[in-house]
């Protein structure tokens, strides 16, 4: 399929049901959308501790707290296609077509 | 900035239109590399789905001290786990109190911590701060002891033990003291908070503390250690070879320990070798050529100008003993490194051995053929004087003979292995065992060749070597006598049972006899002599066929007859004789197993010569026999 084929080697942003999400270039897919993704990093949210941890060490005045997603390199992962809730491919903003 | 772009429903459309087990892939990534892809979601593999459990660990929630046990205990089975071949990350990394120790790469003490403890703690945090946490740390420190040990000598990584620690450090910087000084405190704070606890919870607690102090004591010593004098808690059984009994004592402690079932564990099988070399030096006191001088001496008795010390003193180079001591070093060179890599071969698990041995069967195979030039070389600056016979005079080639013995007994272990890894079909049993008694045969005879060579010294003159090697030949025809009867009886068994059909040989479409033939004989096919035999030959020595079934069984009956007799006679030697000065228990279970081998196998045959109908099959591999020589039970088919 030349549609699939030409995610191959993309970095492609996978969301899974537990709105976890891995950045990973595509190697290999069949019909199910299980995907191999090579030099992955994976993403997750905040835990609720971590939020009050920041809210506790923030002054508070805006009201606001600000709490960065964890990451973390994975490597060579297989995502089983009935996980995914989302795919995204990467494009750089401003590179020529 | 890097942007994204929603291709969900493309993906979704595209794929539906592939077939089942279609699959789009970069044509240079295989399956092979695929297989170790991690799988997002599965609870095994997939660690960010334990992740809010694991952050949210306190470690100093309280504990009853029946958890702290548990605790405990739980550790140590993981640790044993590791220890037999598990991965840390698997194991004890898994476990949230070592991971909160260690997470944060501690590299001082101060650093290895469950966390600021509580101001005021509860008792249920006591017992955590002051006994789990001394005990955890002390349990890393045998870690890191051990990490360091295993990979030091040869051990197949991967194979018998992970040693991978993912980048953690095991306190190796911190004193082993240091660790000493918290577990004393733990077992002082116990004795101080002896009112709270129950006799049995004190008394269960104290023991898993003094058992984790004793085997931090073992873990901290190495084969540096144990050469300078240490004793030990836990491995006295192998200082022994430290206490230099001779070669052939320490080469039969090797083959024993090899044996021993359970397999002894990596870091056994590491520190062995560690106390046999370091540093070239040969259980801490020798130089390899003494040992291997030894070894000569006492199998091959050479002309007492080969292996004489002075030759080494004498710097003329047209002196004979200059010639002798310049050949002598290169064979120390040379055949001292098969040797010494010898012992180190049976500190690799079984499987592991053979298959080592496969291959060092054909460097020893060279290492005759080198050895026979330089015997004859030395002839001429020995003057050796040699035995006149019908066929010419004969010399002693010493150094090659040596070798020799070596090389049949290594074959003849090639094979015995093969029987205990269950790697030979029982259809080929007959033909296997009939290989086996063939080396023995050869070696046999070849032990009275070196028999004949051995001359009486003169009045006064080194008796004492001279009855020794005397006494190991005996022993050692003695050996192969009953081991080939033992053998040569399975052969007439196993070819009357393949006669009645019922050792269940299987068809062959791939592949006909001679190839599988040759794939058996594999190891063996470049070895000059003894030479693997032409196929029909082999078939016709191992199939009899001009024999009848009575004459077979009967053959069999006075073979393990036989048998019987010599290992019944070589169980009472004493082991001065058998060479087994400090492994004499694991001689005598050994040849024990081999006794009931014979009875067990004598029983089948009696079964055999009895029935005449339809029997049926079945191996007894079980531990009171020899892993070699397991027993068919015959049954009368029903």
């Amino acid at each position: 399929s030349p549609v699939l084929q030409a995610f191959i080697n993309k970095s492609l942003r996978v969301t899974t049901t537990d709105a976890r999400f891995f950045i990973g270039e595509l190697k290999c897919t069949d019909r199910d959308r299980n995907l191999i993704l090579v030099n992955t990093t994976e993403y997750r949210y905040p835990s609720a501790n971590d939020v009050l941890n920041a809210a506790k060490e923030s002054d508070g005045s805006s009201g606001k707290v600000r709490v960065d997603m964890t990451n973390r390199f994975i490597g060579l992962v297989v995502v089983p296609g009935n996980v995914i809730t989302k795919i995204e491919v990467q494009e750089s903003a401003g590179r020529r077509g | 900035m890097t942007t994204f772009r929603d291709v969900t429903k493309e993906f979704l459309e595209a794929s539906g239109k592939l077939n089942v087990g279609q699959l789009v892939q970069d044509p240079d990534f295989t399956l092979f590399q695929a297989v170790g892809a991690l799988e997002i979601m599965d609870p095994k593999m997939d660690s960010g789905l334990l992740e809010p459990e694991y952050e949210r660990f306190y470690a100093w929630a309280p504990r009853l001290p029946e958890e702290i046990i548990g605790i405990m205990d739980h550790l140590l089975c993981n640790e044993m786990a590791w220890h037999l071949g598990s991965a840390l990350s698997q194991t004890l990394f898994a476990n949230l109190y070592i991971d909160k120790l260690l997470s944060s790469s501690p590299m001082k003490l101060e650093q290895a911590t469950f966390g600021t403890p509580p101001r005021e703690p509860t008792p249920g945090q006591e017992i955590v701060l002051h006994v789990l946490q001394p005990y955890c740390l002390a349990l890393i420190k045998c870690c890191g002891y051990m990490a360091k040990q295993v990979p030091s000598e040869h051990i197949y990584e991967e194979e018998d033990f992970v040693p991978q620690t993912y980048g953690l450090p095991l306190l190796q910087n911190i004193e082993h003291a240091e660790i000493v000084v918290l577990l004393d405190s733990a077992l002082q704070w116990l004795v101080d908070n002896e009112a709270a606890l129950s006799k049995e919870l004190a008394a269960a607690l104290r023991n898993r503390l003094k058992l984790r102090k004793l085997l931090l004591e073992d873990f901290a010593k190495d084969g540096e250690s144990y050469h300078e004098g240490a004793t030990s808690n836990w491995v006295e059984n192998m200082l022994k070879i430290l206490n230099y009994a001779g070669a052939s004592n320490t080469m039969t402690y090797f083959m024993h320990f090899s044996a021993r079932r359970p397999t002894p564990l990596p870091y056994s099988r590491s520190l062995l070798q560690s106390l046999l070399m370091k540093d070239m030096k040969v259980l801490g006191r020798m130089p390899l050529k003494c040992i291997l001088f030894d070894d000569i001496q006492e199998l091959a008795y050479p002309v007492k100008e080969l292996l004489d010390p002075k030759n080494f003193e004498v710097e003329a180079p047209q002196s004979p003993k200059y010639q002798i001591a310049k050949r002598m070093d290169w064979f120390v060179e040379r055949a001292g490194r098969s040797y010494i890599e010898l012992y180190r071969n049976f500190c690799q698990n079984r499987a592991r051995l053979r298959r080592i041995l496969c291959k060092a069967v054909l460097d020893w195979d060279s290492l005759q053929v080198e050895s026979e030039e330089i015997d004859s070389e030395l002839r001429d600056f020995t003057n050796e004087a040699p035995v006149h016979t019908r066929d010419g005079p004969l010399y002693s080639f010493s150094l090659s003979s040596w070798v020799y013995h070596y090389k049949l007994r290594i074959m003849e272990l090639i094979i015995l292995l093969g029987f205990e890894l269950d790697i030979f079909p029982l259809h080929e049993f007959d033909g296997m065992y009939w290989y086996l008694q063939f080396y023995l045969r050869t070696r046999s005879g070849h032990v009275d060749r070196m028999r004949s060579f051995v001359r009486t010294p003169p009045k006064g003159e080194d008796q004492e070597g001279y009855n020794k090697t005397i006494s190991m030949l005996n022993y050692t025809l003695l050996e192969i006598a009953a081991m080939q009867d033992l053998a040569s009886a399975c052969v007439y068994l196993y070819c009357a049972l393949n006669r009645r059909k019922v050792l269940g040989k299987p068809k062959t479409p791939y592949g006909d006899d001679l190839l599988r033939y040759e794939g058996r004989m594999k190891p063996f096919l470049s070895i000059g002599c003894p030479e693997v035999i032409a196929y029909d030959t082999f078939r016709s020595v191992v199939d009899n066929e001009e024999m009848e079934m009575k004459e077979i069984l009967s053959y069999a009956n006075d073979h393990i007859a036989e048998a019987k007799k010599q290992y019944q006679k070589m169980s009472k030697l004493p082991a001065s004789i058998v060479r087994a000065n400090i492994c004499y228990d694991s001689f005598r279970t050994n040849v024990n197993c081999l006794l009931r081998s014979c009875v067990g196998v004598g029983v089948a045959i009696g079964v055999l010569s009895r029935e005449d109908g339809p029997v049926e099959v079945t191996l007894d591999h079980g531990d009171k026999y020899h892993p070699a020589f397991p027993v068919p039970c015959i049954k009368v088919k029903s």
